[in-house]
């Protein structure tokens, strides 16, 4: 039950992270102006509707299939159509259902466009440090020697080092926040725990039957670490990656909440999370962190239940 | 032998101590730009930028300039910030004293409340406790700035009530205890949420799995009553692991106040880091360097000597902890 909840939350977020524009964009699903036909412009770009957003076509086109939110992530005030007294930001209502920021930006319009933000960096995090962790906890345990003790010892000052101070220095080195950069600055922090379990599950396995029998028919050293050790191993690793997807969100949201993640205006929660704060300048817009925070903690939440899950049915079935 | 482990973890310290400084040294340097081109009066001439990189050292190798900086290291001068001339230590001597009592107090927070809590839990498996525990897990599911974030929304602006103050860690220089501790309310409880959500799983589990050993078994069938068991009992032998995790715990507790420090406004090492970084202040960059490093190499070394006090059994001859 909580299982299923837990990946239908995943499922979805990845829904609406692939399906941001049909969701929320300032163009339509499609529309006829002037005599042609222009499906999915928000994908294809056309000239014809450059600076077009649904609220001015409108009146101007012959039919439109709006998008389920007629706001793009970027589109402010003055091109939204909302005709109101007061400055924003406004509250949620019909129009914008998560409210809007200072400048007049629908939320939940970034909301899901930085979902596509965040979750590639957390993918993209999960997937470099697996690999760092896996390749370097492998070697450690398999080698022994010099070798395991230099990787042992760099893997404990990683995993004490505190993360935060080593990100804001390398993200200077990086010529500023890229996605590339933000994906390889947390990727580097996070393999200590990877390579830690790969490292036992070698150690463990290193001297088993099959391993010495490969070894006896001259199997080369690389050959069984890629061919035996790794794929019998990579349980344990598969467990913490879920897991780590929640802490990667975690990270890239604490990175941008610095100024030091996803460059704006793009979005990404914590960006979202950066807006917020710093409208609490004008406060009593509850809106602008509720939201985004929600978005974090199920994601989080989620992935914690389902490596729950995955630890669960590895131990039934190394047990059995 | 437990000696001889010692020994060798207190041999590497120094190397340890030179990787992360060297790293740091040569991270920071590669970064674009220096101090001169980001500071506003320098753009004019171009030979007076070139004379103070000269004075600055930066004309020289990377490696060179690493050597000077551990030369000097080694007689306690950390140079002077290039962006305000002042010298490196004052700057620290300022920020580390507010870090060292927001993140100290919170980790004693996180301590005390997580052995409390995961003592209580481990115990109980009613409707209260199963609230608790999912309590638990949702706060170690959210960022804390963001808590702190909603916190400041209810407690701290006009919209909620106004019951602490938004930013600072005093109202005036001259402010009173009472006034210190009011505003250190709400940095302390955010920074100290997650570390005591991770913490009090442990517990809770390590209590657990004690309370079900032989000798609890043995000793409740004596008849020593439940209170004395568990506290003299279960937990002691619970808390073993946790004393690791803890000591582990603390140089993270420390820099993640980098965050918690920005959303309160507090000067501390976090914010001196963050800002020193970003004006290519090389030497300030480097003294915080000092003490993240300083911080992370003394906790490893304290959990594996608090390890072996709290453990008689790593003490025995030939064990292998």
């Amino acid at each position: 039950m909580k299982l299923k909840l837990a990946l239908a939350v995943l499922a979805g977020w990845l829904v609406l992270a692939l399906l941001a524009e049909p969701i929320a964009s300032e163009l339509p699903i499609a529309v006829r102006l002037d005599g042609t036909t222009h499906l999915l412009p928000f994908w294809t770009r056309p000239a014809a509707l450059h600076g077009q957003t649904q609220q001015s076509l409108a009146n101007r086109a012959e039919w439109m299939i709006g998008t389920l939110v007629p706001y793009g992530p970027l589109q402010t005030l003055a091109t939204t159509g909302v005709d109101r007294s007061d400055a924003p930001p406004y509250a949620p209502d019909g129009r914008h259902w998560l409210g809007t920021d200072e400048i007049g930006r629908d939320v939940f319009a970034r909301l899901v466009h930085g979902s596509r933000m965040t979750l590639l960096i957390a993918l993209g995090v999960v997937l470099l440090s697996s690999l760092l962790g896996t390749f370097l906890g492998a070697l450690a345990g398999w080698q022994g020697g010099l070798v395991d003790a230099v990787i042992s010892r760099a893997l404990e000052l990683a995993s004490t080092f505190p993360t935060v101070f080593f990100l804001i220095v390398l993200v200077a080195a990086l010529r500023g926040p890229s996605l590339l950069a933000v994906i390889f600055v947390l990727g580097t922090t996070r393999w200590p725990e990877t390579a830690r379990l790969m490292r036992a599950e070698v150690l463990r396995l290193r001297d088993r039957d099959f391993v010495v029998a490969a070894r006896a028919m001259g199997a080369s050293r690389w050959w069984i670490m890629r061919r035996h050790l790794v794929p019998n191993a990579i349980g344990p690793v598969l467990v913490s990656s879920t897991f780590a997807v929640g802490s990667a969100v975690l990270m890239e949201s604490a990175l941008s909440f610095l100024g030091l993640g996803v460059v704006p205006p793009a979005a990404s929660w914590g960006e979202l999370l950066q807006q917020a704060h710093r409208s609490l300048v004008t406060p009593g817009a509850w809106w602008l962190a509720v939201f985004p925070g929600l978005a974090i903690a199920s994601v989080v939440l989620a992935s914690q239940v389902v490596g729950a899950a995955l630890e669960g049915i590895r131990r039934g079935a190394s047990k059995g | 032998m437990t000696r001889r482990l010692l020994l060798t973890r207190l041999g590497w310290l120094l190397p340890s101590f030179l990787v992360i400084t060297a790293v740091t040294f040569a991270v920071a340097h590669l970064a674009p730009g220096d101090p001169l081109q980001l500071s506003e009066d320098s753009v004019t001439n171009q030979a007076v930028i070139e004379d103070a990189r000269r004075q600055l050292e930066l004309d020289r190798p990377l490696l060179h300039r690493y050597g000077i900086w551990l030369g000097r290291l080694v007689r306690f001068d950390l140079g002077a910030s290039v962006t305000d001339r002042r010298p490196v230590l004052d700057k620290i001597g300022e920020a580390l004293p507010r870090t060292v009592v927001v993140s100290g107090l919170a980790l004693l927070l996180a301590v005390a409340a997580s052995i409390a809590l995961g003592t209580f839990l481990a115990r109980r498996t009613d409707r209260l406790s199963g609230a608790l525990s999912a309590s638990l897990a949702l706060a170690s599911g959210v960022p804390s700035f963001w808590v702190a974030v909603l916190l400041l929304l209810v407690f701290a602006t006009p919209r909620g009530v106004e019951w602490f103050p938004l930013q600072g860690l005093a109202s005036s220089p001259e402010a009173g205890l009472f006034d210190r501790l009011w505003h250190l309310v709400l940095p302390v409880a955010c920074l100290a949420l997650p570390t005591t959500a991770m913490l009090a799983r442990y517990v809770r589990e390590g209590v657990a799995a004690a309370l079900e050993q032989d000798f609890i078994v043995a000793a409740r069938s004596r008849g020593l009553d439940e209170r004395r068991l568990l506290l003299r009992h279960a937990l002691p032998n619970a808390l073993v692991p946790v004393i690791t995790i803890v000591g582990l715990q603390l140089p993270h507790v420390f820099a993640g106040s980098v965050v918690i420090e920005r959303v309160f406004g507090i000067q501390g090492m976090g914010l001196l880091a963050y800002e020193s970084i970003g004006t290519r202040d090389y030497p300030v960059v480097m003294g915080v360097s000092v003490v993240m490093a300083a911080v992370t190499l003394g906790s490893m070394f304290l959990t594996d000597l608090a390890a072996v006090v709290a453990d008689p059994r790593a003490r025995l001859p030939g064990s292998d902890r």
